[in-house]
């Protein structure tokens, strides 16, 4: 589009490809440690993954004939966090068909950047669990690359298995996992940077967090795993603040309805982990929590 | 001062750290007084006078030299002694406007020094339709930007309780009422003292944002001991603190019904240097014929300048040292609702001169916005003072979709600024959404005909 010069003439530096590429630097602590325990498969699986759907993005853009929006890294943000919801040990290949399938079906399908429905990060990892589910259930543990698959803590807890690790390891991430989830510390570190730059909806992702750790914790007796064992703060923190509303009401809401189902998921379904479930049915209630959510008064309307 | 002696309005935003303002609210007034004026028939957006003067008059100062043509125009007065040398036509959109050139005499005549320069004045001896005449005659009307005639304002059918005045000067960058308050300070006063009597309201509030707290002591300091219903309103720094229905607000604690005039909620808003000109008229009959301008931003010195009308901004701006950034954009008045009126200019390209609204002239950096996808972010609906979502009416304008805006409200658009200053996506939501209200209170008058 051309540039224009209509009113107000000042504008926030703020944009959206600085909020985009500071959420890649938020996850960056998270890629880190990843590379660190897991090996430096994380570090070539969320590369691969960003390329793929930067390119992705780029390609369709590019065959349609529309703006391109590579440049504004949501492609990007959308790579790493498919890459994090994935075990190390994921075959590349599997990676590249859930980035595509994230980003041409869930986001480019839809319009794009601000109009998809779902969380395009998500659709990819749920596709390539369901397609590709024999690669990406087990999942490595740290210090381990080479040796069998383990189960995540929290499906340990829920199976009734044996699994010795202290809620210490799991808060610092020394346990088994998708390679960008098991870091609840770093996590946390990367969304202080992004609440610190207000970028994030602090509200709802604490809201999130506490229900559901608290929720599934007594539910299943064990808190520790409920927080830390899965993919609670990954989720809570980076992938449910996609969608945002005006009132603290709202933001409230669309947290708690993201919270019981993936309790719900989490307790009564054949799988273990439910953020991605609760999060993605959570984010197709938007209009209707949003419709039913009091908006902030109007000026002189009573 | 009592602490929180004001109601917070919803939303707003900091658009600059204080340094914008830092660069002339220092600056002394410098008076000046151009060799030409060129005075425009069109003093504000919609306004038109007629012109009662041929080329090759004689005009002394303050003669009348247009008269109202329009419901929002005032009467139009020389504001040097000089000869009309030429009345030139200016295109505006489809309308001609004729502007009077009016050479000024090396020899202008003096501005006596009066008792309202110095001290409250007793006002008794006036009545109410009186000075509302006088506001008539002086040609006085809003100077903060939106430029209404005083003397329909002050005549409302509803009764006045306050009398607010605006100096808020929540726009950044620019320092003119700042500056006209500390150094004008008895004019002023002497003005809001007649508006309280002209608006037959019980009290008058000087309101300003607490980033000219020097302002406030000093009128403080001034009123001690002073018998006048006026009084001094710190309010928070925040834009849009100068916005009619947020300082109401603010002040009183009620909101304008929407639809709504000021004197719905038992007020009326003037700025500060429409106060001065109400002096001016009213104890040395001079009409509204100078004001303060400020010239900031990327120029060598930003200052103040109190001109006659019709002064060349070019003049001014050679006078603060010419414009110092050449990729630049040029406002017209305060950067959040100035219009852009060129970019890459320099100082000899502005062919503007000073109205009754001009404010200021910025120069900014050029900052070359592109507008792409909106992000859902929520941002906008944060800061809008009117509490709307500016993205939805946004999505829905530009969907067609004139029955959802009305729903949500696009009626009650203020055209701050603060959807579009703070999103990142940089989407044009002001621009957009003030024309959804256009054309949503438009369908409505059609409606209203069926």
């Amino acid at each position: 589009m051309a540039e224009q010069h209509i009113n107000p003439n000042l504008r926030t530096p703020n944009t959206t490809q600085k909020i985009m590429l500071d959420v890649c630097i938020a996850l960056v602590p998270a890629l880190i440690y990843s590379t660190v325990i897991f090996g430096m498969n994380s570090l070539i699986l969320t590369a691969v993954s960003v390329i793929t759907c930067m390119a992705a993005e780029g390609i369709w853009q590019t065959l349609r004939k529309e703006a391109l929006t590579v440049t504004d890294l949501s492609a990007a943000v959308t790579g790493m966090l498919i890459a994090f919801n994935m075990s190390s040990t994921t075959p590349v290949w599997v990676v590249v068909c859930a980035d595509i399938f994230a980003i041409i079906v869930v986001k480019q399908v839809f319009g794009g950047i601000g109009s998809n429905v779902v969380n395009p990060a998500l659709m990819g990892r749920l596709f390539a669990m369901v397609v590709y589910g024999g690669y990406i259930m087990s999942y490595a543990a740290p210090g381990a690359v080479d040796t069998t698959a383990s189960a995540t803590v929290l499906s340990a807890v829920k199976y009734g298995m044996e699994m010795n690790y202290s809620v210490v390891d799991m808060i610092i991430g020394n346990i088994p996992g998708a390679l960008g989830e098991t870091s609840a510390l770093l996590l946390l570190v990367g969304f202080a940077y992004l609440a610190y730059k207000k970028e994030v909806n602090v509200l709802a992702a604490v809201v999130y967090i506490v229900a559901v750790g608290l929720g599934s914790g007594l539910l299943m007796g064990n808190l520790g795993a409920a927080f830390f064992g899965g993919g609670l703060f990954l989720g809570g923190l980076f992938m449910l603040t996609d969608y945002v509303f005006v009132t603290k009401k709202g933001k409230i809401l669309y947290a708690l309805a993201a919270a019981v189902i993936t309790i719900l998921v989490r307790q009564f379904s054949t799988y273990p982990e439910g953020v991605c479930f609760g999060i993605l049915i959570a984010n197709c209630t938007v209009y209707f929590l949003d419709m039913i959510d009091k908006k902030p008064h109007v000026y002189g309307v009573k | 001062m009592k602490n929180q002696d004001f109601t917070v309005f919803h939303g707003g935003v900091h658009p600059t750290d204080g340094s914008d303002k830092a660069l002339s609210n220092a600056k002394p007034i410098v008076e000046y007084t151009p060799k030409v004026v060129e005075i425009s028939m069109a003093q504000t957006g919609p306004s038109i006078c007629e012109l009662l003067v041929k080329e090759g008059d004689h005009v002394d100062r303050g003669q009348l030299i247009g008269s109202p043509a329009n419901f929002f125009a005032v009467k139009l007065h020389a504001s040097v002694s000089g000869t009309v040398k030429e009345i030139k036509k200016i295109q505006n959109g489809p309308k001609e406007i004729p502007v009077c050139v009016i050479e000024a005499d090396e020899e202008q005549p003096p501005v006596k020094d009066l008792p309202y320069l110095h001290e409250m004045v007793d006002i008794s001896g006036y009545e109410k339709d009186q000075l509302i005449g006088l506001m008539e005659e002086g040609g006085i009307t809003g100077m903060g930007g939106a430029g209404f005639p005083c003397h329909v304002k002050y005549k409302p059918n509803k009764p006045i309780e306050y009398v607010l005045i605006n100096a808020a000067e929540c726009e950044p960058f620019l320092t003119c009422d700042h500056r006209m308050l500390l150094e004008h300070s008895w004019e002023i006063l002497n003005g809001v003292n007649l508006m309280v009597k002209a608006g037959g309201a019980k009290k008058g509030y000087i309101c300003m944002e607490d980033n000219k707290q020097d302002v406030a002591d000093r009128l403080n300091q001034l009123l001690k001991g002073v018998n006048a219903p006026v009084e001094v309103k710190v309010l928070p720094t925040m834009y849009p603190q100068g916005s009619e229905r947020q300082l109401i607000l603010a002040v009183t604690g009620n909101e304008i019904p929407a639809g709504g005039l000021p004197a719905d909620a038992a007020c009326i808003v003037s700025n500060a240097q429409s106060a001065k000109a109400m002096a001016d008229i009213v104890f040395a009959g001079i009409p509204s014929i100078t004001r303060c301008i400020t010239i900031t931003g990327k120029v060598k010195d930003p200052k103040n300048f109190l001109v006659p009308l019709g002064t060349p901004i070019r003049e001014l701006v050679a006078l603060a040292g010419g414009i110092s950034h050449k990729d630049n954009k040029v406002i017209l008045g305060g950067p959040m609702t100035g219009p852009c009126i060129g970019t890459g200019m320099t100082g000899d390209d502005i062919t503007q001169c000073v109205t009754k609204v001009s404010g200021g002239l910025l120069v900014l950096e050029n900052d070359h916005i592109v507008e792409s996808a909106c992000i859902r972010c929520g941002g906008c609906g944060l800061v809008c003072p009117a509490g709307l979502s500016p993205f939805k009416i946004d999505h829905a304008y530009r969907a067609g979709n004139l029955e959802l805006c009305e729903k949500l409200h696009a009626t009650e658009c203020i055209a701050c600024g603060c959807c579009s200053y703070t999103c990142p996506a940089k989407r044009e939501l002001t621009f957009y959404n003030t024309k959804a209200r256009d054309a949503v209170k438009a369908m409505i008058r059609e409606r209203g005909k069926k």
